[in-house]
């Protein structure tokens, strides 16, 4: 890309940065109160709710590292999508109508309720703190590979620039900010997405004729690259995961109500549906179109620099843009509130003023968003796989205790705290025995049975929470007679 | 050397001085295109059409590999490609060709090494506006992801209006066109009226892509508003 190409590219990423600090001043003042920064004051009705939910989940990790798993593995990932969806059918029945029972900003205020212990509390913060760093290593990792490839920029320097943009406005506007821009990203993404596609499909040829060219360079192309087994595995890590992940939680503790959630899910599955296509066919159009990229992660930002016409390519690599701006922008959210909500005043400083709480959220973001850079300047692994390892953490730790815990009365703080431990700890050593399965198990799974056997032995065998929170969880405890 | 001549004028030895500064800079510059040119992993392709239905394709590889080498062209109904001259180190290189789908492979069955490739054909389009680019089917060494990437295509244009559609390419004289890329495209779209193909091809093998694409496509389209009517009717309750 040069000359008045490159100077485009700027000018459009530029006015981007323009028009999100504005969204963030916008929201200054509405984001002064803790609640307001942390959970746009509860104010997202389902159509802003399902672009937050979206905007959360389709990262980096979609719109370059899904386009880069189709380019070199074919059709098969994209069933991910399908099957990541039924997480989110039981985030919509088993966790965002119970976790709305009892006021909350974040995951841990829920453990901290739920399981009426600070240490289950500071042990999920940590956690936060450590897997959405490297959560969003992978957002600048990719954002310093577009960056490098297309404006020529040093590796080091992009990712820099990349963190910066995302702290700037997550700084500025909290919730609200990431509420409009995952709304701008959602428009950008289908906007983009819906010229781009048909226009690379008109030169490149039909799904038959693309499928065609894929069979003769590899059948795993267009059949089977990752099994079933894989995919479920993937899936499972992911859609679990994201059942319980803390950033989801914090979009449905912003929503109005439980009704708006449940509707926000169905409209996020919506924009879903319309991106996953799109990431598909770019994947497998730049495979027939380019058959030999250096990196497979290359193919998102070939595509807008160097096949696409300049205009419709600068919307593509602008939506990329946003998509690692806005995920990063929500792991920051979530990283802060963990730093700042979670450990610094519930645990240090209860009796902070509203305004300290929210400058403590500030400072987090902040300082939190320089660890990831160091992260992302070693480029561990593709986009995806980082953040594929990041989901498999993720549900390991907290899906058992967030929905066992939500959803059954005689769930206990010892069990939680078991069942996080020893869900983390088998992940991460499984990890490391083998892959792709030690004794036949992934280590998303290895992970989630033993919380889950850790959980309810656990539970049984210690003492359950005190009527008053079950109360509040679970309503009153049907009489024996009723029970009958 | 009259440079070096104390007596010559003032104006004399500027003159001088600026001539020779500005072969320096020419030689340099020169000299920085010859040592780009011979980087390993470069690829210079450049495409000159003579009629709008006949083409020749000529690609010169600096490889930095010594293996036997495999190149694959994408082709089109109707389409042929011919006069096909594969030269290593400027000694011919026999192959063998085999057809695998759309692709045509020419395998190098000599073994001969070298650092440079020339790969020269003629294309006859049959109605097509897609010029097919052959592309070695391993990737080079030393090819990164630098902005300015490695290979290099150029259309030229004969008679008549003509202009590149895909990949993006800049117009660098009225029938000119030129673009940079981190690796070889494998074709070139170009502008213009495209004839009907009489040929029908037999039907290939699309390894089940249609279905699984139409599959996964109506198990989103009905997943979608089942859901919606779902959550919809759903009341604030637990």
């Amino acid at each position: 890309m040069t000359g008045a190409h490159l100077t485009a590219f700027y000018v459009i990423v530029g006015a981007y940065l323009v028009l999100v600090c504005g969204i963030g001043l916008y929201n200054y003042r509405r984001a002064s109160t803790e609640e307001g920064f942390l959970a746009a004051g509860r104010s997202l009705g389902p159509i802003m709710g399902g672009a937050t939910l979206m905007a959360n989940q389709v990262s980096a990790g979609a719109t370059i590292g899904m386009v880069g798993f189709h380019y070199f593995s074919g059709i098969s990932y994209a069933w991910t999508w399908p099957l990541v969806w039924i997480g989110w059918v039981v985030a919509a029945l088993f966790v965002a109508p119970q976790i709305r029972r009892v006021p909350g900003l974040t995951l841990p205020d829920f453990f901290a309720a739920r399981f009426e212990s600070k240490a289950a509390r500071g042990i999920a913060a940590l956690f936060i703190l450590v897997v959405y760093a490297v959560m969003l290593s992978a957002q600048y990792q990719a954002g310093g590979l577009l960056f490098g490839l297309v404006g020529g920029m040093d590796y080091s320097r992009a990712v820099m620039l990349v963190a910066g943009i995302t702290t700037a406005y997550t700084v500025l506007g909290g919730m609200y900010s990431n509420a409009h821009v995952g709304m701008l990203k959602a428009v950008l993404l289908l906007g983009s997405y819906a010229i781009a596609v048909p226009w690379l499909l008109g030169h490149v040829g039909s799904i038959s004729e693309i499928g065609e060219a894929l069979t003769a360079i590899d059948p795993r192309l267009t059949g089977n690259w990752f099994g079933w087994r894989q995919l479920i595995a993937i899936s499972m890590a992911i859609g679990l995961g994201l059942a319980a992940s803390p950033y989801e939680i914090s979009a449905i503790y912003s929503m109005q109500s439980r009704r708006t959630t449940r509707l926000a899910i169905g409209y996020s599955f919506l924009f879903q549906a319309c991106i996953g296509i799109g990431v598909l066919l770019f994947g497998l159009s730049m495979r027939v179109a380019m058959p030999q990229l250096p990196a497979p992660d290359l193919a998102t930002p070939v595509l807008g620099m160097s096949i696409l016409p300049p205009w419709i390519g600068l919307l593509v690599l602008l939506a990329a843009v946003v998509t690692f701006t806005r995920t990063g922008g929500a792991i920051l959210l979530t990283v802060a509130s963990a730093v700042s909500h979670d450990i610094y005043v519930e645990l240090f400083r209860p009796a902070a003023s509203e305004r300290a709480k929210v400058l403590a959220s500030r400072l987090a973001v902040i300082t939190f968003s320089a660890i990831p850079v160091a992260l992302a300047l070693r480029q561990f692994d593709l986009v995806n796989f980082i953040v594929i390892w990041a989901a498999r953490l993720m549900v390991s730790f907290l899906f058992i205790p967030v929905v066992v815990g939500l959803n059954w009365r005689r769930a206990t703080r010892a069990g939680a705290i078991a069942s996080m431990l020893g869900g983390m700890a088998t992940c991460l050593i499984w990890s490391r025995l083998g892959s792709p399965y030690f004794l036949g198990l992934d280590p998303a799974e290895a992970g989630v049975l033993v919380s889950a056997l850790a959980m309810f032995p656990v539970s049984l065998m210690t003492r359950p929470a005190s009527e008053d929170t079950l109360r509040q969880f679970f309503g009153a405890e049907p009489k024996a007679s009723q029970k009958a | 050397m009259p440079g070096f001549d104390p007596s010559a004028s003032p104006r004399l030895r500027a003159k001088i001085f600026l001539g020779s500064l500005l072969v320096a800079i020419v030689s340099i510059v020169a000299a920085r295109n010859v040592l780009a040119q011979a980087r390993p992993g470069t690829v210079d392709i450049t495409v000159t059409s003579r009629t709008p239905n006949a083409v020749q394709v000529e690609e010169h590889y600096v490889l930095g590999i010594s293996s036997p080498l495999e190149l694959r062209v994408l082709t089109r109904p109707c389409m042929v490609i011919e006069n096909l001259i594969i030269e290593r180190d400027g000694v011919a290189l026999a192959v063998a060709e085999t057809r695998k789908g759309p692709w045509i492979i020419w395998r190098d069955t000599t073994g001969h090494g070298g650092d440079s490739l020339l790969v020269r054909y003629n294309v006859w389009l049959g109605g097509s506006r897609t010029i097919p680019l052959a592309h070695l089917t391993a990737p080079l060494p030393g090819v990164d992801s630098s902005r300015q990437g490695p290979v290099t295509v150029s259309v030229q244009f004969g008679r008549g209006e003509a202009q590149v559609e895909f990949p993006h390419m800049t117009r660098q004289a009225p029938k000119a066109w030129s673009g940079r890329y981190v690796a070889a495209p494998s074709f070139v779209k170009v502008g213009g009226p495209a004839f009907v193909c009489d040929r029908n091809p037999p039907a290939g093998d699309n390894g089940g892509l249609v279905w699984r694409y139409w599959l996964l496509l109506g198990i989103m389209v009905v997943w979608v508003p089942i859901y919606l009517s779902w959550a919809r009717r759903t009341g604030d309750r637990a």
